[in-house]
């Protein structure tokens, strides 16, 4: 499974700072910043990071919807079964997915547990109130 | 069962909370510190860094060798996070279940070196892991699961 996250800018690059200081290295996590100056084009970019032919996982996330970086990675994976995308990224998403064993899944079951990981990720944006909560034990 | 116990300065965030619980499969966190065991405040925004699922137990050092002692641990995978070297001793010294140390994040202080990124001992403190080490408690230095396990007494 590969995880690339490509953004406008540095938000990829920085959110995949961000997951290595808390898991450690990710070997199978890229960033791509688009559009910084003296670079080559996202789809060059992404175009080097899929090795030909291969059946290995990809999961895309970019950081929002409507934008041309992800509607650029739309363009690219359309009728690829081993491909998918996800936009609106946030730290939770990328760390749920990094951990997500989804090697030996199918393409259905792997957009269905995409659905899950986007449900639990929207629940962690959210206001933050410190209220009472019941005290746990053994 | 007890997984590990980490010493962080930190106690429940992000690193701890998020990357360690899953590398462990602990399905208990228990925070065994005897200021946050009686402040309610504390223990409310500790709650926030709460993983899914998983509970958050909040005790003295007293009170969780206790339970430890009791069985009551046993069915659960147990993670403990404590804040400092020397209750981590007293936890290790209190009962033979904890078997693996990592020392995360260890505060500088004064007349202590720094033995790796963010883990800074005093003389004292290297006596008690060295101790506990020679009873048989594999005691590693790292941040992240995925960082390399360093031994605790190739450092010092």
């Amino acid at each position: 499974m590969q995880v690339i996250l490509a953004s406008h800018s540095q938000m990829a690059k920085g959110l995949k700072q961000t997951v290595e200081l808390i898991m450690g290295k990710q070997s199978n996590l890229h960033a791509n910043a688009a559009y910084e100056d003296e670079q080559e084009s996202l789809k060059k970019q992404i175009a080097e990071q899929i090795t030909p032919n291969s059946h290995d996982l990809y999961l895309f996330l970019t950081d929002i919807i409507g934008g041309s970086v992800n509607t650029t990675i739309a363009q690219m994976i359309e009728d690829k079964e081993n491909m998918f995308l996800v936009t609106g990224m946030n730290l939770p998403l990328v760390l749920a997915v990094l951990t997500a064993k989804l090697d030996n899944c199918s393409s259905d079951q792997v957009a269905n547990k995409l659905e899950e990981y986007c449900e639990e990720a929207r629940k962690e944006l959210k206001v933050v109130r410190i209220t009472a909560q019941e005290a746990e034990d053994f | 069962m007890i997984k590990m116990l980490r010493v962080d300065y930190r106690l429940v965030h992000g690193q701890v909370a998020f990357a360690w619980t899953n590398f462990l499969s602990a399905d208990a966190i228990l925070l065994a510190n005897d200021d946050v065991a009686k402040d309610d405040f504390r223990k409310r925004v500790l709650n926030l860094a709460k993983p899914n699922g998983v509970k958050l137990i909040f005790k003295s050092i007293a009170d969780s060798l206790k339970a430890i002692k009791s069985g009551v641990t046993e069915k659960y995978k147990v993670f403990i996070v404590v804040e400092n070297i020397q209750d981590a001793y007293e936890m290790a010294k209190g009962t033979d279940e904890i078997k693996l140390i990592d020392i995360g994040l260890v505060a500088d202080r004064e007349n202590t070196k720094n033995i790796a990124k963010s883990v800074y001992v005093n003389e004292k403190e290297i006596q008690q892991l060295t101790e506990l080490e020679n009873k048989g408690v594999e005691v590693v230095v790292k941040q992240a699961p995925t960082d390399r396990d360093v031994q605790f007494s190739s450092l010092v």
